[in-house]
């Protein structure tokens, strides 16, 4: 069962001409078996705090506990490798791996023997529904959502249950689209996942169990339909 | 916390993980095969240009050093003659004058006028003495026909234009025999002109001086068969003294002022008594003091001696004497063959050196018995003036042609360093004073500095000085060290620039170009370390793979270049500035041994390049990493 509770979380950054404040005392709850959609407008913050979550940045004021445990606490990156993942809309493959060998990555990273790394990889491509013959491709020759795939599927070899998206289907078409929010939908409710998608796009909110929409910072939690709205 | 940390350590060191890491860093450098290859390459290249330009550099440094200790530069100062003046002798033999003509030095330039600013000594100029050490062994043979002295008795009366009889009736020095007939001429008697030869009476008694100068002739030896060679004898100088300042000015003396260069004295009663007496006995004593004389030359450096110089005096038993032994005036010495068989003395042992007199001239000439009498103005022998033990250092034997020349040994030649005896301790004892010549003024400069010796030199504006130098041939040799340095450098030069500018673009490449990839690591969970490593790892086995082969073709090449270029001479030594093609002349073969050149430039130079490597990549490394990976992407986004 994972948990994340942000409490009175605020984050401001210096950018080249003032100050930005982009979080403010942002509380909410997320757990496992749920998708939550964060929407808003540009520069409302929703990636900024995605990226709070991820012990990306380090909030100015606030807590986010993982489990109970205080983030800033903990290390960081020990937590991006074993409990929480990222999804971006440019999926962030390395280029030069295959899709077999980019999905390796994480299971090597913690120290898995290579045979097995392959077969688990083998196993969260298929998970993700693609066919074998991309396993020995290169990202430039896949399509977007292929590319989104094995990246949804990285995310699933680092074994940890929380999956963060940061518009992880910006550059899919509608069909590949279905698909991605389908498969995140399938990780929150029957793989016990939390999973976490900012958006701009309302259909994906709206498939989402809890919805919430920021603005100038400050986050309002509603229901799918109501953040719609 | 501390848990989680401990952990975490463990991580990094796991084994698999870095086994990992490079499998990763290699498999993705490899997949970029182009940009691989040419880092690979001209990784390579520099390192090959560093290899062979530091290789190049070691061996011309080696090759200098070796050169340093094989070459040395000395010069010699000669006083040039300034004017030619015809000399009128008288020939009893032909009954006329004869006339030649010789060289005359014009007013003596003292030693002062080399020191100089811009020299540049390793060993200053002086105009060495040498000086006269009585010791207790005989060094000349009996036989010596210049250091006799006696009284002879006049068997007929005549003038002395022919061979004359005199009996000798006693001998004060050197080797003839009591009741002998010998045979008197003023053979050549040194004349303004206006000379007669002088006459003798018979049943008189004179004491001479005599000298060996040729064959008898004329109507008292008719009995005498022409192939019987009988020796004539001249009577020369007499008890003239001959004393001089250190500035080369002769010391006042009226007996000598009033002297012929062949007078005699007739002896009667009471002759001794008498001042000329005295004398008389006072060269004889001096003459027979010769016999026991050998020339000791005091000088700064072996190598300032040309016989040595040019190796045809060498050291046969012992050693030579040290730098820091001349330095510091040690009481050491180098003796000849002959001397040290006379002395039954070898290398280790000491001789007493009691010095009692100084001459300005060639050491030489010291085997001529070329001093006229070695009476002070009082008329007295000289007395020691400095006496000291010394040891001998080593035995040399001196292969040189005799009378090859004014630089060379004399036969019993006795080296010791200048600074053993007190400066200027002489200064009352100088029998001879000479312009400066080759045989007693010579110094050493730093090899391939002629040319600034002489602009230097040539500022002073002193005329009349012959200045001449010995390098065995090193001039020839210096444009070819400066020219391989010259390449040296210029590969060593271009092998920096390469390097930096490679290692630089591709640092870009690999690391500023692979940004997401950093991104990426980071976002999955990697450590700054450990990206890092991932990036680095790849590059630093392509640039370690690069410079090894680079620097192995390097110290190859080097090898190939020296045997291509190979700077084998045959030097002269017997003249400056000479190279000679063949022949059987004494050559010392200098060879440029570059082939065998280790290999540690090369291995330096791998280092350095690699070192460099870690540098500039690790600086763009830390760049690269001070970007947080969300910063990255959305750059990269944009």
């Amino acid at each position: 069962m994972e948990r994340i509770e942000v409490k009175e979380v605020s984050y401001s950054y210096q950018n080249k001409y003032q100050r930005i404040e982009a979080v403010k005392e942002v509380s909410c709850t997320f757990e496992s078996g749920n998708m939550y959609a964060i929407t808003g407008e540009s520069g409302s913050g929703k990636s900024t705090f995605l990226s709070l979550l991820a012990g990306l940045d380090r909030a100015d004021a606030g807590k986010i506990l993982i489990n109970g445990e205080d983030l800033s606490e903990m290390d960081r990156d020990a937590c991006r490798r074993k409990q929480i993942s990222v999804v971006y809309q440019a999926f962030h493959l390395f280029p030069l791996l295959t899709a077999l060998e980019n999905v390796m990555y994480p299971l090597e990273l913690q120290g898995i023997s290579r045979r097995e790394a392959k077969e688990q990889a083998a196993l969260c491509l298929e998970e993700v529904g693609l066919e074998e013959k991309i396993l020995n491709q290169y990202p430039k020759m896949m399509s977007g959502g292929e590319q989104q795939r094995v990246a949804i599927a990285r995310a699933m070899a680092a074994k940890g249950k929380i999956l963060l998206a940061d518009e992880p289907t910006g550059n899919l078409d509608s069909e590949n689209e279905a698909h991605i929010v389908e498969l995140l939908k399938r990780m929150a409710h029957e793989m016990d996942y939390l999973v976490i998608v900012v958006t701009h796009n309302p259909g994906i909110a709206l498939q989402a169990d809890v919805c919430m929409k920021m603005k100038d910072g400050r986050m309002n939690i509603s229901s799918a339909k109501r953040c719609i709205q | 916390m501390h848990e989680n940390e401990g952990r975490e350590d463990e991580y990094f060191i796991c084994k698999e993980v870095y086994t990992m890491t490079v499998y990763y860093s290699m498999k993705q450098m490899l997949r970029s095969p182009l940009k691989s290859i040419l880092f690979f390459l001209l990784v390579g290249a520099s390192a090959f240009l560093l290899a062979l330009g530091g290789s190049l550099s070691k061996m011309n440094a080696e090759m200098v050093q070796e050169f340093e200790e094989i070459f040395t530069t000395i010069g010699t100062v000669d006083q040039k003659n300034e004017s030619i003046v015809t000399i009128a002798e008288w020939d009893a033999g032909k009954g006329d004058y004869v006339y030649s003509r010789l060289g005359r030095p014009g007013k003596w330039i003292s030693s002062a006028v080399l020191e100089f600013e811009g020299a540049g000594y390793i060993l200053k100029a002086r105009q060495r003495p040498y000086f006269g050490a009585r010791i207790e062994e005989k060094v000349r043979g009996g036989g010596d026909r210049y250091l006799l002295v006696a009284e002879l008795t006049a068997e007929v009366s005549d003038v002395l234009e022919h061979s004359v009889p005199m009996r000798v009736d006693k001998v004060l020095a050197g080797n003839l025999n009591a009741g002998d007939t010998v045979y008197i001429c003023d053979h050549y008697g040194d004349s303004d002109g206006n000379y007669e030869p002088r006459r003798v009476e018979e049943g008189k008694t004179y004491i001479m001086r005599l000298h060996d100068i040729s064959f008898v002739h004329g109507p008292w030896v008719e009995h005498i068969a022409p192939e019987e060679y009988v020796r004539e004898y001249e009577a020369i100088n007499s008890v003239a003294s001959y004393q001089y300042t250190m500035d080369g000015d002769r010391v006042p003396d009226a007996v000598a002022e009033a002297e012929d260069w062949n007078s005699f004295d007739e002896v009667t009663g009471d002759f001794y008594e008498t001042e000329r007496g005295m004398r008389w006995l006072e060269l004889a004593k001096s003459q027979d003091y010769e016999f026991y004389t050998v020339p000791v030359e005091p000088v700064d450096g072996t190598n300032l001696l040309l016989p040595f110089y040019q190796n045809e005096a060498q050291i046969t038993e012992g050693r030579d004497i040290t730098g820091e032994e001349y330095e510091e005036g040690k009481n050491v010495c180098l003796i000849s063959v002959e001397l040290a068989r006379i002395l039954r003395k070898g290398a280790g042992d000491s001789v007493t050196l009691p010095l009692y007199y100084a001459a300005y001239a060639p050491a030489e000439r010291h085997d001529n018995a070329f001093l006229s009498s070695i009476l002070n103005a009082k008329g007295k022998v000289y007395p020691v003036f400095h006496e000291e033990d010394y040891e001998i250092a080593g035995i040399y034997k001196n292969m040189s042609v005799m009378g090859s020349g004014e630089h060379d040994l004399a036969v019993h030649e006795v080296i010791v360093p200048w600074n053993s005896i007190p400066e200027n301790a002489w200064e009352d004892n100088i029998v001879r004073f000479e312009p400066m010549s080759e045989g007693n003024t010579s110094f050493q400069i730093p090899n391939g500095t002629i040319d600034d010796f002489m602009k230097a030199w040539e500022k002073q504006g002193v005329d009349g000085l012959d200045i001449k130098f010995y390098d065995k041939g090193y001039s020839q040799l210096q444009a070819g060290i400066e020219n391989r340095k010259l390449m040296a450098w210029i590969f060593l030069a271009s092998g920096c620039v390469l390097a930096v500018m490679i290692l630089c673009f591709f640092s870009n490449l690999f690391i500023t170009g692979q940004q997401e990839r950093i991104a990426v690591e980071r976002l999955l969970g990697r450590t700054k370390k450990q990206c890092a490593l991932s990036i680095l790892t790849g590059l630093f086995v392509l640039a370690l793979a690069g410079t090894a082969a680079g620097c192995a073709a390097g110290w190859m090449a080097t090898g190939r270049a020296v045997e291509a270029t190979e700077n084998t001479a045959k030097f002269d030594t017997t003249f400056s500035n000479t190279i000679i093609d063949s022949g059987d002349e004494d050559e010392t073969k200098v060879s440029a041994e570059g082939g065998k050149t280790g290999a540690e430039m090369a291995v330096a130079a791998g280092c350095g390049m690699m070192l460099t490597a870690v540098l500039i990549s690790f600086g763009f490394m830390r760049q690269a990493l001070k970007k947080e990976p969300l910063q990255i992407l959305g750059e990269l986004e944009e």
